[in-house]
């Protein structure tokens, strides 16, 4: 009986040695194998090829210098992915900005201000809390700037069966750039991005 | 007896690496089983030319850098090179742009970005600086993981 005892002592402890250890991913030399859904390189290597392509093209050089005011419009996640499009457009938005030709609004966007505090800060000027405040200090009306342009886009999936044992994942990442007062596409950029791998890993 | 036979067999080696298929304009690049077989390169002797390019590990090679600036002032560069394996070579690389102290200039799109080249084949990368304050650059590369 002791036997036993011991046993299922040792067998435990094995097993708990038997645990993956959890260890930081190397982001910059990353040498992990690829994976079916999208992960973190993917959006790297996606935004890298938008920004460059937006850049190339001289579309953000306004005519008589200054800058564009910019705001990111809808931007849809068709895949079967959970995905935040911010991990797109974050990249995006901080590389145009940095570039100097643009200026990104918080005011609007695809799912309203961006900064929720610009809307609050006016709600409360039109309230009756506005009292709490000094009145110079809060927003004037007619002081939002609107945004020139817009970019929108969006990111479609496509699973396809490539033969019994392997599936084709396509990953489309589509983004436009519009100006808002005359409706004029400027630019226009696809990025694909496949994997083909077991038809057993989930790609969603 | 034995260093003539491996002097014949390297002459060989190199005859058969440096033959690809001619085309009338070096712009073209008339891949192996696309163009007509010629003597240095058809169904028997293309194994062996692709034996002894694998022999000799050969690779990428960078021929020419060019750096241009954009109408709109941004820092451009094209960077030619070749393939001179008898198979794809698939890379990854990063560019990072500098400023004119020699100063890194932080920007996300400094990442591996893949490429894949054709065997025998010219190939070109394009990137352009993300602020106009860079004026030069350097590049590094390696294996796919």
């Amino acid at each position: 009986m002791k036997s036993v005892w011991i046993i299922a002592a040792v067998v435990s402890v094995v097993l708990c040695g038997c645990q993956q250890q959890t260890r930081n991913i190397d982001m910059v030399n990353d040498t992990g194998k690829a994976v079916m859904a999208l992960d973190y390189r993917d959006f790297d290597q996606a935004a890298t090829a938008m920004v460059e392509s937006l850049i190339q093209s001289g579309v953000l050089s306004k005519p008589g210098g200054g800058r564009y005011v910019v705001a990111t419009g809808r931007i849809v996640n068709d895949t079967m992915q959970r995905i935040d499009t911010d991990q797109l457009m974050a990249k995006i938005e901080q590389e145009i900005m940095n570039s100097g030709q643009v200026v990104m609004t918080s005011a609007v966007g695809g799912r309203g201000a961006t900064d929720i505090m610009i809307d609050e800060m006016r709600y409360i000027r039109d309230s009756a809390g506005a009292g709490e405040f000094a009145g110079e200090t809060l927003p004037q009306a007619g002081q939002l700037i609107a945004p020139e342009l817009s970019i929108s886009g969006k990111i479609i999936q496509r699973n396809i069966r490539y033969d019994q044992n392997t599936e084709q994942v396509e990953y489309y990442f589509q983004l436009q750039l519009s100006e808002i007062a005359r409706g004029l596409r400027y630019w226009q950029e696809e990025t694909l991005i496949g994997k083909r791998g077991d038809r057993r890993a989930v790609s969603w | 007896m034995k260093t003539a036979a491996l002097c014949v067999l390297a002459a060989m080696g190199w005859v058969l690496c440096g033959c690809g298929n001619p085309s009338s304009d070096p712009r073209v690049n008339v891949a192996d089983q696309v163009g007509s077989d010629s003597p240095g390169s058809n169904i028997i002797l293309r194994p062996v030319g692709q034996a002894f390019s694998a022999l000799l590990g050969e690779g990428i090679e960078v021929n020419e850098t060019t750096l241009r600036t954009t109408a709109q002032g941004y820092k451009e560069i094209q960077i030619r090179g070749y393939n001179r394996a008898h198979n794809i070579r698939r890379f990854d690389y990063m560019v990072e742009w500098l400023d004119a102290e020699g100063v890194v200039i932080p920007s996300t799109t400094a990442v591996w970005q893949p490429k894949s080249v054709q065997p025998k084949s010219v190939f070109t990368i394009r990137s352009v600086a993300p602020r106009k304050d860079a004026i030069d650059f350097r590049m590094n590369t390696r294996s796919q993981p």
